[in-house]
């Protein structure tokens, strides 16, 4: 009897360790998300608007070794601010990004797409011509695709993509079916199928190329389940949240996506 | 900076106490060139995991073992001495998982990409995979006395026959067991996977064995090499770096990753859950 209360009170004190240790570590998360946030709105209060904000990413890019081509935004747990997002897109196009794609594993953004839009239309001021909707998108196929404006044509084009949950596993399942139903008429046949053929066949479909870059909002170090297929080789950065992003914070991120050095296996 | 800094650290204090408790760097001896070894914590560290071991602790963990040639060129030694070396710290990490009560793990040992590297290291890899499989083989008492069972995925028919072999004599050996389960990717990359997967399904439609309304995500994932696997609830990178390369990227699915391999990061789990 003696023995077993002894083990039980031992059980407890670890019990009551791990309590504390975790109570500590959380309070000290906490302490930082308030700190994090504080500091925030002091770097608002204090903001200057100093020169454009597309003419001073376009000359600090330059310095960097690599700009991504396809930058991805995975919201997470948060709620989604357009306007932010909207942010993101416009310093995409001063940074020379190509691509971006924004990613809400609950579907929020898919279904209010015309937000984003609206968003957008607001922090470009009207002018959507950089802005190429993709094939991920409601508004792709209802805007005519005119790259030129006055007779000049723009250069630097942004496609936005909106992607949930159902784009990773569920497209990757939904090509299964179709490969299946060509298999039956005979078009193709089992031992055919490799790995080029399935790219080749989402390429199709998504018409992006592989994310390079990968920013998930929030704590959480996760893909939230994210394109599988596409996420070979994707850089994955954490940022605190998409909540008033500054340029500096985008900035930071490109910087570090720059330093980073792939080997592809070799 | 100083944001930076103040960003940083609360994470560092915790990071700091739990360093003064890490595991320190050993340097392997012959004798302890073992898959499965003897647990090495001091006392402290076994208080540790007796703490962490109250929260929740993942059931399956992935980890990529990388940085065996930088840790060469950093110390001046020869690659495939840096290969020797990870391959001690897996050794050492898979016992810090069984002191946690973590029952399966699942390790990334060699990519199809890396059959890009040099014809000499590819051979210098697969002659160092070659020496451990046989000494698996030779330590069956102790697997089977930890009820180890081991399984090797990825497309094995990429390998030397000889190696092919010996995997194929450890898994069959070890099948029955149930109390641990450790899991290597050998010539492995999560497209040929999901690749190979679909062919399964498309070959089964052919052969009028399955509908087309029979392929859903569950079946996908009873044909990928993990199906006997639940998914990895945490990915460990040792190099810090944040990518997946090619690495269970269909079971990656809602999990929580980790840069650096460190026996605090295993708790971490408790705190976001």
């Amino acid at each position: 009897m003696y023995v077993c209360s002894s083990n039980s009170m031992t059980f407890s004190l670890y019990r009551v360790t791990w309590t504390l240790l975790h109570m500590l570590i959380s309070a000290l998360h906490f302490i930082e998300c308030v700190w994090i946030s504080v500091r925030k709105k002091l770097d608002l209060l204090h903001k200057k608007c100093t020169e454009d904000e597309y003419d001073f990413i376009s000359r600090y890019v330059k310095l960097f070794d690599k700009v991504p081509s396809h930058l991805v935004v995975i919201v997470g747990n948060e709620s989604i601010s357009y306007r932010d997002l909207a942010n993101v897109a416009v310093w995409c196009i001063a940074a020379g990004i190509s691509f971006i794609s924004f990613y809400d594993h609950h579907g929020n953004l898919k279904k209010n797409e015309t937000e984003l839009f609206r968003a957008l239309s607001e922090v470009t001021k009207g002018h959507l011509d950089n802005i190429i909707w993709g094939k991920k998108t409601k508004t792709h196929g209802l805007i005519k695709r005119n790259g030129t404006k006055n007779g000049v044509i723009s250069t630097q084009k942004l496609h936005v993509n909106i992607f949930s949950l159902s784009d990773g596993k569920g497209a990757l399942v939904q090509l299964a079916r179709s490969i299946c139903q060509s298999a039956i008429s005979g078009q193709i046949k089992s031992a055919d199928i490799n790995q080029d053929i399935i790219d080749t066949k989402l390429q199709a479909e998504m018409d992006i190329p592989d994310p390079e870059l990968a920013l998930i909002c929030g704590d959480v170090c996760s893909t939230y389940g994210f394109l599988p297929w596409q996420i070979r080789v994707t850089e994955f950065l954490q940022l605190q949240s998409h909540h008033n992003i500054q340029v500096k914070d985008f900035l930071l991120l490109l910087m570090r996506y720059g330093k980073c050095a792939q080997r592809f296996g070799k | 900076m100083t944001f930076h800094c103040a960003v940083y650290f609360p994470k560092l204090v915790v990071l700091w106490i739990i360093s003064i408790l890490h595991l320190k760097i050993s340097l392997p001896s012959l004798v302890e060139m073992s898959w499965i070894r003897d647990s090495t914590l001091s006392w402290i560290q076994l208080l540790c995991v007796k703490i962490i071991k109250n929260g929740r602790v993942p059931k399956h963990v992935a980890f990529i073992m990388d940085g065996n040639r930088r840790y060469a060129k950093k110390n001046n030694v020869q690659k495939v001495e840096g290969h020797s070396q990870g391959f001690e710290k897996l050794a050492e990490t898979l016992q810090w998982c069984l002191d946690l009560g973590i029952s399966e793990v699942t390790v990334y040992a060699f990519s199809i990409e890396n059959f890009k590297r040099s014809q000499e290291e590819v051979d210098a890899l697969m002659e160092l995979s070659r020496q451990k499989f046989k000494q698996l083989l030779c330590e069956k008492d102790k697997l089977m006395e930890h009820g180890v069972c081991i399984r090797i995925i990825g497309n094995l028919s990429l390998l030397p026959q000889d190696i092919q072999k010996l995997i194929a004599q450890a898994m069959i050996l070890t099948k029955d067991n149930n109390k641990t389960f450790l899991n290597v990717a050998f010539a492995y990359t999560a497209r040929e996977e999901m690749a190979q997967a679909v062919q399964a399904v498309v070959s089964g439609v052919e052969d009028g064995a399955l509908r087309v309304s029979d392929v859903t995500q569950k079946l996908l994932s009873s044909c990928m090499y993990t199906s006997t696997s639940p998914d990895p609830e945490l990915l460990i990178r040792t190099s810090g770096e944040v990518r997946l390369s090619d690495y269970m990227l269909w079971q990656l699915y809602l999990l929580c990753g980790c840069p650096l391999a460190r026996v605090q990061h295993l708790a971490s789990p408790g705190r976001h859950h």
